[in-house]
């Protein structure tokens, strides 16, 4: 089996689908076998990876639907994957606590406001919960829609800084939805634009992760 | 400031995937819990009264009433 990583929290809006969809374009273009597993009801992921199915000439990655509390032990039979992606969240359900106990990495994407940051609490409790049984997950937020040098910016990462788990560099500040639109990575939508630019980096700092 | 007020541990991870607040406040609401109610006898042929007149069973007219007063 691959290395797992949940792209999680129960807050919604705060850019799970769309991570998980960059992150999944990037590691198929290096060549990785990538299954993408969707957790949330609406579907957002499967859809994506329906509409970028039809686009000739883009590297693919499958993708699953598994809105059941039995992730963590369904990915044991996903043999022919490099990297498992699982864009879990919306609420705190047993579906949820499934995806995050599956994960080697947990990525909680968070917005920059106080009430994001107050809801992003019970992610952080779940988290402490499931590795009572398994201490291994590596935790990491991700700050989604900043807004650079702003007072706001500033307090919302000093308190994301007191649930104490690390928080990755990049931070992803340009909205990417168009490409997403399109079944395209930001990478592939716009391969020089600033939104490429933080995907990479972010990219690259989660595979330091897993290495 | 975040502040989380630890619950205890789950003894399982069974607990820990049923523990979801979701999933708990989902169960609160779908499972039922049932006491004796002891009330005076004036009260209770008032309330049938009134449950009667709204064609509605006792039962529905005395949850309806609390619901209203707890909400």
């Amino acid at each position: 089996m691959g290395l797992c990583i949940c792209i999680g929290n129960e807050k919604g809006g705060t850019g799970k689908s769309t991570i998980t969809a960059n992150l999944a374009v990037e590691a198929v273009k290096e060549g990785m076998r990538v299954l993408v597993i969707d957790a949330d009801s609406q579907q957002s992921s499967i859809d994506f990876r329906g509409i970028r199915a039809d686009k000739n000439g883009l590297p693919q990655f499958q993708a699953v639907s598994i809105v059941k509390n039995t992730i963590h032990k369904d990915i044991g039979s996903f043999h022919d994957f490099d990297l498992i992606i699982i864009d879990a969240g919306g609420r705190d359900t047993a579906v949820f606590r499934s995806a995050i106990f599956a994960a080697d990495i947990l990525l909680i994407p968070v917005l920059p406001s106080q009430y994001d940051i107050w809801a992003t609490a019970g992610t952080v409790e779940a988290l402490e919960q499931a590795k009572t049984f398994k201490d291994n997950i590596k935790a990491r937020f991700i700050v989604n829609q900043v807004i650079p040098n702003t007072n706001i910016a500033k307090e919302a990462l000093q308190a994301i800084e007191e649930f104490g788990i690390p928080l990755l560099n990049s931070r992803l500040c340009v909205a990417y939805k168009q490409s997403i639109g399109e079944g395209k990575g930001v990478t592939e939508y716009e391969p020089n634009g600033k939104a490429a630019g933080e995907i990479k980096s972010l990219y690259e700092e989660v595979k330091v992760l897993w290495q | 400031m975040a502040i989380t007020a630890k619950k205890p541990a789950p003894t399982s991870a069974e607990e820990f995937l049923s523990g979801g607040k979701a999933e708990v406040h989902l169960r609160d609401e779908m499972e039922q819990k049932t006491f004796l109610l002891r009330m005076p006898k004036s009260l209770w042929k008032t309330a049938k009264a009134k449950a009667q007149e709204e064609e509605i069973t006792l039962h529905e007219y005395i949850l309806r009433a609390l619901k209203k007063d707890i909400q």
